[in-house]
């Protein structure tokens, strides 16, 4: 008990000093006003942007969905390949991540702008031009782009480990690839699933900077909003706090039905 | 052992180097300067210009150890607030000035110590325009007005107009036939002013009713409103995203620089004058560079190079001579007389007033 205890010191230091503190810090600003009085004014406040979170979490789900609608069968598909040819593509899937996430996001920018590079491709083709920078569908873009290897790669990761001799069983005895697919690979990926869908769903709920650069600041996202009240003209770290833990409780709760749902469902798909 | 000794040895050398400035930094015997500066504010050596920094640097003796920008006085005041590090020389615009005077966070500058201060203009100075009455706590260094550029061909071409006609005043930010090519201000400051001054309100109005009629024109124009932005405006404006914006003097020289197809307007209903000065901080640990440093920027061939640079007006009346003809007789950097009297500079207003300010921006913005 004592040598595991030793063990464990540095990272519990690490974490009471870098995820618990700051963490009761939000939850204690959340609750307090300038003068260090407690008060629900922050939290109440919140009330005028409930139509910024809705937007935050219906652009994620969004995000979300069209990432995982990408992703599923292009895992599936890169798990086809020799070992080689896999690593290479996850690489040349990670490899925009290695670019800074503004780089990327203000690449975008140039190519939605009206006079950007798809609306000159389509002046040289004589088509009529796109409306595109500046609306709630370059945000998603924007969002599906920056967030899709998070979706990908624990998909791919789930479905290349499947144990090829249960598909081969299941054909043995009779199943076709529809069969084989429903009843073996979907449920057996579901964890890949539910990783991916976490790890794209609450980055984009919570991002900022996108929505700035492609959403022309009236779409804005409650990253942008709590950004705002910490770094930006409006220095309200009490606001920008309670809706920090707002946001941690609504996520929270949600990954929680999403678990729980995945689970059932999971059992369902086996039996 | 011996080895061990060794290295030992060498990293305490190195250690006692790293924690006493001077040891391996010989060059500058006096000391060091922290700024807190805005963004693209002193001229930096790029496209032939001077490097005002290291110029500094080299006649006086004493590193810039450390260079933060900041886009707008908020930021910059919570920085300095709430932040961590202490800044020797900060650049706020004067409704700032008046807020750090008024808190007590900026101290007295010793004017008298300033050999090149008789040069800085009258008409900026803190006691003619009230937000420094004694002159004592800020040194003026840029000024400038608030007016319209907007892309002629682009104008036209929407309206079916002569593009002069079209934008006379801040009216022309809500013509619909401009939809979804207008960008507005993103701060809340500049674009209450605007709608202010379309009111013939005064733009430091404290009257709740009129803030609130500002609100609801702003809400207006929201669906006519392609982007609120601040500094991505240059590179919009010069790839012809859109066809109309406010901006700040200076930064429209600029971006008429970099097409040709920009005109200026300077707004018939009135508009705003900022002055930004210098400033050192109550906390401010290198007092005396600071001050050289505000005597070198008010120093006329600096001033020059500066207000080249980055096209702001200069604050300095000997510089003026000297600045390159494009910008020197420029009526957008250099007003007259008479459009300078229908400018109006921001006061600092109460706190509750802009709390409540802020609130509704946010509102209408989303």
């Amino acid at each position: 008990m004592n040598r595991f205890s030793l063990k464990f010191l540095p990272y519990g230091l690490f974490m009471i000093l870098f995820t618990l503190i700051p963490f009761l810090m939000i939850i204690w600003f959340s609750f307090t006003n300038e003068s260090c009085g407690l008060t629900f004014e922050n939290i109440l406040k919140i009330g005028n942007y409930w139509g910024v979170i809705a937007r935050s979490l219906a652009f994620a789900l969004a995000a979300t969905i069209i990432c995982l609608v990408i992703s599923y069968p292009f895992a599936c598909f890169i798990t086809k390949f020799s070992k080689l040819t896999q690593k290479l593509l996850i690489i040349l899937i990670m490899l925009p991540m290695w670019t800074n996430l503004l780089l990327r996001t203000y690449a975008w920018m140039t190519i939605l702008e009206k006079n950007g590079l798809i609306n000159n491709f389509l002046k040289t083709l004589g088509l009529p031009q796109l409306r595109m920078i500046n609306t709630p569908g370059a945000v998603i873009l924007g969002m599906v782009y920056d967030f899709l290897p998070f979706m990908i790669i624990p998909i791919y990761t789930t479905i290349s480990k499947i144990d090829k001799n249960l598909i081969e069983a299941g054909n043995d005895l009779g199943a076709n690839s529809l069969q084989t697919f429903r009843r073996i690979i979907l449920p057996l990926s579901v964890p890949g699933i539910v990783s991916g869908v976490s790890m794209v769903f609450v980055p984009a709920t919570s991002t900022f900077i996108i929505s700035q650069m492609l959403g022309g600041g009236s779409n804005a996202l409650v990253g942008d909003l709590i950004e705002s009240q910490f770094m930006g003209s409006t220095y309200n770290p009490w606001l920008g706090s309670a809706l920090s833990f707002v946001l941690m409780i609504i996520i929270a709760l949600i990954m929680a039905i999403t678990r729980k749902f995945d689970k059932t469902e999971t059992e369902a798909l086996l039996n | 052992m011996k080895k061990l000794t060794q290295v030992l040895k060498i990293s305490f050398i190195l250690f006692i180097c790293l924690i006493q400035p001077g040891c391996l930094e010989k060059e500058y015997p006096n000391g060091e300067l922290k700024i807190f500066c805005w963004g693209e504010y002193l001229s930096d050596g790029t496209a032939n210009s001077l490097n005002v920094i290291e110029a500094f640097e080299k006649e006086t003796g004493v590193k810039v150890s450390v260079f933060s920008t900041f886009d707008s006085n908020e930021q910059m005041y919570a920085k300095l607030k709430y932040g961590s590090v202490e800044y020797d020389l900060i650049f706020p615009s004067e409704y700032m000035i008046s807020r750090l005077i008024d808190e007590n966070m900026i101290q007295k500058i010793n004017i008298k110590s300033l050999k090149n201060y008789s040069g800085v203009m009258q008409s900026c100075k803190g006691s003619v325009l009230g937000y420094d009455p004694t002159d004592e706590y800020s040194v003026p260094y840029t000024w400038g007005t608030v007016g319209l550029v907007y892309n002629v061909p682009l104008v036209e071409e929407l309206t079916g107009q002569k593009a002069s006609e079209v934008v006379k005043g801040w009216s022309a930010l809500w013509d619909k036939r401009l939809e979804k090519e207008i960008f507005m201000f993103i701060n809340s400051r500049d674009s209450f002013a605007i709608a202010e001054k379309l009111l013939n309100f005064s733009l430091n109005t404290t009257n709740l009713d009129e803030i609130n009629q500002a609100a609801a024109l702003l809400k207006a124009q929201k669906p006519l409103v392609q982007a609120y932005i601040m500094d991505q405006i240059f590179d919009k404006m010069a790839n012809n995203e859109g066809a109309i914006t406010p901006a700040y003097a200076g930064d429209i020289l600029t971006m008429m620089r970099e097409n040709e197809n920009l005109a200026y307007c300077f707004p018939e209903e009135g508009s705003n004058m900022f002055v930004d000065g210098m400033c050192i901080p109550k906390n401010a640990q290198n007092v005396e560079n600071a001050h050289k440093f505000i005597d070198f920027l008010c120093r006329e061939d600096i001033a020059t190079e500066n207000a080249n640079f980055i096209s702001y007006s200069t604050a300095i009346s000997g510089a003026w001579e000297n600045l390159c003809e494009e910008i020197k007789y420029s009526e957008i950097a250099y007003p007259p007389e008479n459009i300078k009297q229908k400018c109006e500079i921001h006061k600092y207003l109460p706190k509750q007033i802009n709390t409540h300010i802020e609130e509704i921006w946010t509102q209408i913005k989303n």
